[in-house]
């Protein structure tokens, strides 16, 4: 502790010189950040504008907070807060317990062959595009001539009009994202649970601990700082929705926008109607602060239950 | 410290990721930027060109063409080009390069190249129904002066009568020119079968909206595979709107203002400003009871709202849908048997399509407007006269025409004995088949009389449709949005939400219940302000002092 103290007093250049390497191997990333991250920052104020092509975003006129009036005077700003963050709330906690739960169980099964092909089955819906999502789940569930209703009829029961109930597409939208990303997340516990030192869990067999002691005592501690990070990570984004996921499974279905339109979809519509740049800077501003400040919220409260856990 | 390193890192990415959404569109400001010298050093050369008469042309320059379209997938385009392209060069050292942007998503695509102002386009293809008068605010088009036109475009310019000129003007300045010479008609309505209008029962076919809910029912439940109406849920919904109000109110109705907000003036109530909703809520009801009705009788699947995939058009070709709802131009195509791929002509020889136009019932019908299809010069052009001179050759010299708009001859089409063109037997869609979509130049002094079209049935729709159609009085009337943008942003909301389930006829509860919750919203997103403002701009446009009516 001493002595990164100390490292800290010779300041910046002297860190940069000595973990040059290391720098060095992340300069792709620092400029890849730097490049699409960074330098597109002065163009916010395009949100502060009455953005005129000819003009360009810096000549354009200034009108202040007039791009923001549109969200708050539309009354829908507290449902689509609400909404975007209980679905992204859902698909966090549940998404983070289930990889948890699907890591584990995959660490503890024996069969190396079963382990590999269940491992590549989950992963696969994770690269299935947006667009193919939708079509799917449309040509599962529609009234006329879908799966599920065709199922229900051979079966002589009624049929099922999900697209016109907009009750169940919260529940519906859950499972579709955890569906697609279940596979992916269980990799990274997964990789974290292979990280844990084989000796430790050795010792716990010698102990006589069985099964379950071992995940609760060994594995479940071991993962504690890559939950909190994995989940510190998506906080952050808590109040950005996934767009691809809405849009193509919602579409134009305006009965279902109570339970199922988002920040990002109904940004998409109105300025995809209008075409207006400045009203969706002034969101994309609005999201972002709001991901900021919970982010700085997020670390604060790790900080303070343990520091150690903290992202800085 | 390795970790502190690396969670500085992710927590730096993350932020900045978040930032970069609300940034995104800084690219489109540098090219923004940059351009504008382009522009300013480019409409210098267009002055200094006028006055001296003889125009410099020694530089060889490349003009892009944006046009929106499916371009094949063959080389037919680049074979045409190259063709035009020889004529081009020879007549004004310049070469024509098409930039096509497909349908998917073309309004978004459009505009994104607009905005990029980074001088990759020239002609930019423009229309009413792409939001023309919203880019010529944006400034995304050069104002063309009457000198640059005299000088660099002589030929439309003489042939625009000046009141046409007019009609394209914005803030006095003229903005595109107008294909104002073709004859066409773009008023919407039902395509149908006539064939079997008449085995149900409708002798003289479909006249009214109760017709063609008789039709409906008789396909309904006599033609098994057929999905009376197979139509996509985002589509039709305003044009189905418009329709009904043509057909059902008394007075004709002229819209004005911002699109779809309902600001309307009626035809024998000058300057007056009425928000139609309000004003014909008992229609609305009407129409809502009656769409409510098609769902249950099953015109479109049930899940009309969620359908995208469906292709309305060529499953009425080929006899799987009943009817079509679109303009007049589409219906000249679907009624000929003599384009090949209308196959129901072919399955079944008494196959015949008819037309219920919008306002029929009460003989409702505006004529065609002169900026329906324009065509513009991007403000970043960086060859704004070479542009126009190519565009004035495309435009009037028959060659040129012929070339851009029906391809090499002898290949994608010929000439029978009558002067009219025909598809030769050689043509391979495949290969042959081109793209330009050059609707904003065409003209009928140069138009070739297409033999393969039903013109027995089309002279005839025509003048029925010339015979009632009457001039819209407030063409020249734009509106600037910027005072009450926050409530067109509502009301827009508010409309597009309510305009699909009542096209559908999806709503729980009666039809009153359902549009007075939609009035109630829209009177809570600001109409009124809407209606408002549009009023006392078009007092100050034309010097009148009218009030808008009271909603409620």
């Amino acid at each position: 502790m001493k002595a990164a103290q100390k490292k800290k007093k010779k300041g910046f250049f002297y860190n940069l010189y000595k973990y040059r390497t290391l720098t060095l191997m992340c300069l792709p990333a620092i400029i890849f950040f730097f490049a699409f991250n960074y330098m597109p920052l002065p163009g916010l104020y395009v949100a502060f504008v009455n953005y005129n092509m000819k003009s360009g975003i810096f000549k354009s006129p200034f009108v202040g907070l007039k791009n923001f009036e549109f969200l708050a005077t539309s009354g829908k700003l507290w449902a689509l807060t609400r909404n975007t963050l209980l679905y992204n709330l859902a698909f966090i906690v549940l998404g983070n317990l289930l990889a948890v739960c699907t890591a584990i169980l995959l660490n503890e099964m024996h069969s190396k062959y079963f382990k590999k092909v269940s491992q590549t089955v989950m992963l696969l819906p994770h690269f299935i595009s947006q667009v193919l999502v939708g079509v799917l789940v449309y040509n599962l569930l529609n009234y006329d001539t879908g799966l599920v209703n065709g199922i229900l009829t051979s079966l002589g029961l009624e049929k099922w009009q999900p697209y016109a109930d907009p009750n169940v597409w919260p529940f519906i939208i859950v499972i579709v994202s955890l569906w697609q990303s279940v596979g992916y997340d269980s990799i990274v516990y997964f990789a974290a649970i292979c990280g844990i030192d084989a000796e430790m869990v050795e010792a716990s067999k010698i102990d006589g601990a069985n099964g379950f002691q071992r995940i609760r005592y060994i594995i479940l501690p071991s993962l504690k700082p890559t939950i909190i990070i994995l989940l510190l990570l998506a906080v952050g984004g808590i109040i950005k929705g996934n767009f691809g996921l809405f849009y193509n499974i919602i579409g134009n279905n305006s009965l279902l926008y109570d339970t199922t339109d988002i920040i990002e979809t109904f940004v998409y519509r109105s300025t995809m109607v209008e075409f207006n740049f400045s009203t969706a800077s002034a969101v994309g501003l609005y999201q972002s602060l709001v991901g900021f400040v919970m982010v700085m919220a997020m670390n604060a409260l790790v900080k303070k239950i343990d520091p150690e856990y903290s992202l800085f | 410290m390795r970790r502190k390193v690396l969670a500085v890192l992710l927590a730096v990415g993350m932020v900045g990721s978040l930032a970069a959404c609300g940034g995104d569109s800084s690219t489109s400001n540098s090219g923004g930027d940059s351009q504008k010298s382009e522009t300013s050093s480019g409409s210098g050369t267009s002055t200094s060109g006028s006055e001296t008469a003889d125009i410099d042309t020694s530089e060889h320059v490349v003009v892009t063409y944006l046009t929106i379209g499916d371009k094949p997938n063959n080389s037919a385009n680049e074979e045409i080009l190259a063709q035009l392209n020889e004529i081009l060069t020879e007549k004004v050292n310049a070469e024509l390069d098409v930039y096509s942007i497909g349908w998917t998503d073309y309004m978004s695509n459009y505009r994104l190249t607009l905005t990029q102002m980074d001088g990759s386009v020239d002609l930019v293809s423009a229309a009413d129904w792409m939001e023309e008068w919203a880019l010529s605010k944006d400034g995304a088009f050069l104002p063309l002066t009457e000198d640059m036109l005299a000088t660099y475009c002589p030929i439309t310019y003489s042939e625009v009568p000046e009141d046409h000129w007019n009609m394209c003007k914005y803030n006095g300045e003229i903005m595109f020119i107008p294909e104002d010479s073709y004859t066409q008609r773009t008023n919407h309505g039902f395509i149908y079968r006539l064939d079997w209008a008449k085995e149900a029962g409708l002798e003289d076919g479909v006249h009214s909206w109760a017709d063609l809910t008789e039709y409906f029912k008789w396909v309904k439940a006599n033609k098994e595979d057929v999905i009376p109406w197979d139509v996509c849920g985002g589509n039709s919904v305003w044009e189905d709107l418009g329709g009904w109000l043509l057909s059902n109110v008394d007075e004709m109705l002229w819209g004005v203002g911002p699109s779809n907000t309902g600001c309307v003036i009626k035809e024998n109530e000058e300057y007056k400003v009425y928000n139609q909703y309000f004003e014909y809520r008992d229609e609305l009801v009407e129409y809502a009871k009656l769409m409510k009705e098609w769902d249950e009788i099953g015109v479109w699947r049930t899940d009309v709202l969620n359908n995208t995939s469906s292709d309305n058009r060529s499953d009425y070709r080929i006899g799987k849908t009943s009817v079509d709802q679109h303009h007049t131009q589409t219906w000249t195509d679907l009624v000929s048997p003599g384009m090949a791929s209308n196959t129901i002509y072919q399955d079944d020889p008494d196959a015949e399509s008819g037309f219920f136009w919008f306002g029929e019932e009460k003989n409702h019908i505006a004529n065609e407007s002169c900026v329906h299809g324009t065509m513009a010069i991007s403000a970043a052009s960086e060859n704004p006269e070479r542009a126009l001179m190519v565009y004035d050759l495309l435009r009037n010299d028959p060659e040129c025409y012929r070339l851009i708009n029906y391809g090499i001859e002898g290949k994608q089409y010929a000439i029978n004995e009558d002067g009219e063109r025909y598809v030769p037997d050689t043509y391979n869609k495949e290969t042959d088949e081109f793209m330009f979509d050059f609707w904003e130049g065409r003209t009928d002094k140069n138009e070739l009389k297409d033999s393969r079209l039903n013109w027995d049935a089309i002279d005839a729709m025509y003048e029925t449709l010339d015979a009632a159609g009457i001039d819209n009085p407030y063409l020249q009337f734009v509106f600037d949005q910027d005072p009450v943008q926050t409530q067109i942003s509502n009301v827009t909301q508010v409309t597009d939400k309510y305009m699909k389930l009542l096209t559908y006829g999806k709503y729980d509860g009666t039809a009153e219940e359902f549009i007075d919750t939609f009035l109630n919203e829209l009177k809570s997103a600001g109409v009124e302000d809407i209606d408002n403002e549009v009023q006392s701009q078009l007092n100050a446009f034309y010097g009148t002092s009218e009030t808008a009516a009271p909603i409620e």
